[in-house]
């Protein structure tokens, strides 16, 4: 087996002032397979945009080794390369030379990535007239056919539609596969990791804490974070996606106030508010994802309607029947503006469903992993 | 790779602009005719015997050239921040790239100057060979102060507000619209050399010697070694600080 990136011992230091430091990174130690696809996950500030920066040389190490063999590329932050007033075509040639691609290179490739992208009749328009879809596009189109053997992707699943991010997770699966490239890829969305990795590494304030395969590590770390957000309030999470124009600012039980419990087949009455920052949009779309504790899917509730042109909105949720078994649930929360997703947080809102018999409470308890309660009744057939 | 950077940003210099290169044209002359009133009809100063728009013109030549090569290079890293953060390239590029775009406009000048010097003065064919060397020892200077000043403004971003003021100086002391004899009258023999540790003075009394036949100051040369040895310590200071670019910008 050869090795595409070897690090050993890698330490980053970031002075504060004159006697304090801070470790972004502390004695990583990573080795990446030739062909393979490494998932980096971890907190906001865990250090895996820092691991990033220093594999690509934009910022070096305070201590420590890193090896990487063959040429490398990479995507920390989409279009950053572009020039708004060149137009489609010569900023495929602008940031495909940044990437370190030649001409000839790019020439080759340039039907390949404006197919890819989907910017035919765009080609010639200056990019700050793209829409920002279109832009996202046409930059994960450069970077994605580049020829690196290596190559750093950070993130870009969080822009951009349903649709496109599918074609990019196809893309670098197909780069990993069939030619053998090597990928880092960091992201928030656990499924695209999944899918995508061979290998996850869990990075936590600068160190690695956990590696192995995607399922397992991802289990451990979806605990983690459930514990550790879960008596944050909505408002302050930061660990959102999307793209900011919006923001879900409270989700709490309204009308009957029983705190986080409710017994079986019980109503639910949820309140969402939202504050539009700076966004002119038409309409939008809310829609609150259930989840058991385990993290299985259960169920969707969600409703788009015209905005009222006022700063905050507010919308109330009623559940009629909360047909739950007993055990703890959790909402992700999801905002969309005209179509594009402006807001989520993950396990935004917990709520705990208990039943009168204390045994079945037992049962939840031991199970762990409740799903959902279908109304049933029992008649005798002995004769 | 340096190509591009630079065709990015003429780009992006004439992009939605009504007057496009004509501000090429447009700046020097209305630079010489502020001057002109000025020096010639105000002041009355002496231009080595050449004909007053000749010899501005040949010093704003070289000077705009210098000025937009130096500032532009200077502010190239901070102006570029967020590319520095995100994407890596070599970061010397940014810099070194404004001296190829500066080229745009210096052509247009040139032939500008052209038209005025052989309408308007005496001058020697043969001495137009004299501009290749020398422009090319003006953006050494160029870009040996504006890899000094890119690198050390990532750190003291006082530079910024120190360059164009530091610009206006070095205008008035360096012989454009008047002749170096001026300033040389007035110094002691002893420190005359001095007068060339400015890399314009003696880079421009060269060219119009050689251009318009004229004697010239025997240490003029000193200017070129200067432009020179700007140029590598630039190129040294801004390879020690490169790595650390991305953590303090």
């Amino acid at each position: 087996m050869t090795n595409a990136i070897e690090i050993k011992g890698l330490s980053k230091e970031y002075k504060l002032g004159k006697d304090s430091s801070f470790f972004a990174l502390k004695e990583i130690n990573l080795n990446l397979e030739k062909g393979k696809v490494l998932g980096l996950i971890g907190h906001n500030g865990a250090g895996k945009s820092t691991l990033l920066k220093i594999l690509s040389r934009i910022t070096y190490p305070s201590s420590g080794e890193i090896d990487v063999y063959g040429k490398l590329s990479s995507l920390l932050e989409v279009g950053t390369g572009f020039h708004p007033e060149l137009s489609g075509r010569e900023n495929i040639f602008l940031n495909g030379s940044i990437l370190g691609m030649t001409k000839s290179e790019i020439k080759e490739r340039f039907t390949e990535i404006v197919s890819f992208a989907g910017v035919e009749e765009f080609l010639d328009l200056p990019v700050k007239r793209y829409s920002s879809g279109m832009y996202v596009r046409l930059a994960f189109a450069v970077a994605a056919h580049l020829d690196a053997e290596v190559l750093l992707i950070d993130e870009v699943l969080a822009v951009g539609d349903a649709e496109f991010q599918k074609r990019c997770l196809q893309r670098m699966d197909s780069l990993s596969k069939e030619k053998e490239r090597s990928i880092v890829f960091v992201s928030h969305n656990m499924s695209a990791i999944v899918k995508l990795c061979d290998e996850v590494a869990w990075l936590e304030k600068g160190q690695i804490i956990a590696r192995g395969a995607p399922q397992e590590i991802i289990d451990q770390y979806l605990a983690k974070t459930a514990e550790l957000n879960r008596d944050i309030p909505v408002q302050l999470r930061d660990d959102r996606e999307g793209d900011g124009r919006a923001k879900i600012v409270d989700i709490s039980i309204a009308k009957n106030k029983i705190g986080e419990f409710f017994t079986s087949s019980t109503a639910l009455n949820l309140a969402v508010k939202f504050d539009l920052l700076n966004a002119k949009a038409k309409n939008f779309k809310l829609e609150l994802h259930l989840f058991n504790s385990r993290g299985n899917y259960l169920s969707t509730f969600s409703h788009s309607a015209n905005l009222s042109g006022l700063k905050q909105e507010s919308w109330l949720c009623e559940v009629k029947d909360l047909t739950l078994m007993p055990g703890d649930f959790f909402f992700n929360a999801h905002l969309y503006l005209d179509g594009q997703r402006a807001d989520f947080v993950g396990r935004a809102f917990y709520f705990k469903v208990i039943d009168e018999k204390s045994e079945a409470n037992e049962i939840a308890i031991s199970r762990q992993n409740p799903g959902i309660y279908l109304l049933n009744s029992w008649t005798t057939l002995t004769p | 790779m340096l190509y591009n950077f630079a065709y990015r940003d003429y780009r992006a210099r004439y992009a939605q602009t009504l007057l496009g290169y004509g501000w090429a044209i447009i700046q020097p002359i209305m630079a010489a005719a502020v001057l002109f009133f000025l020096f010639r009809n105000l002041l009355k100063v002496e231009t080595q015997g050449v004909a007053f728009l000749s010899f501005t013109f040949s010093g704003l030549l070289f000077w705009n050239y210098f000025a937009f090569v130096l500032s532009q290079s200077a502010a190239s890293l901070i102006s570029a921040q967020s590319m520095l953060q995100k994407i890596y390239f070599p970061r010397i590029i940014l810099p070194l790239s404004k001296g190829l775009l500066g080229l745009v406009e210096l052509s247009i000048t040139l032939v500008l100057f052209l038209c005025i010097a052989f309408a308007d003065a005496q001058v020697k064919p043969l001495g137009l060979l004299s501009f290749i060397p020398l422009i090319i020892s003006v953006l050494a200077a160029a870009w040996g102060l504006g890899l000094w000043l890119s690198a050390l403004s990532i750190r003291y971003r006082d530079l910024q507000q120190a360059l164009p003021f530091l610009l206006q100086m070095l205008f008035f002391i360096s012989p454009i619209a008047y002749s170096p004899a001026l300033v040389q009258d007035r110094l002691p023999e002893s420190v005359q050399a001095l007068y060339y540790l400015n890399p314009i003075s003696g880079i421009l009394e060269l060219f119009r010697a050689a251009l318009f036949n004229l004697e010239y100051h025997p240490q003029a040369w000193l200017s070129i070694l200067v432009a020179f040895l700007l140029f590598t310590s630039g190129w040294w200071y801004f390879h020690r600080v490169e790595r650390k670019i991305a953590d303090l910008i």
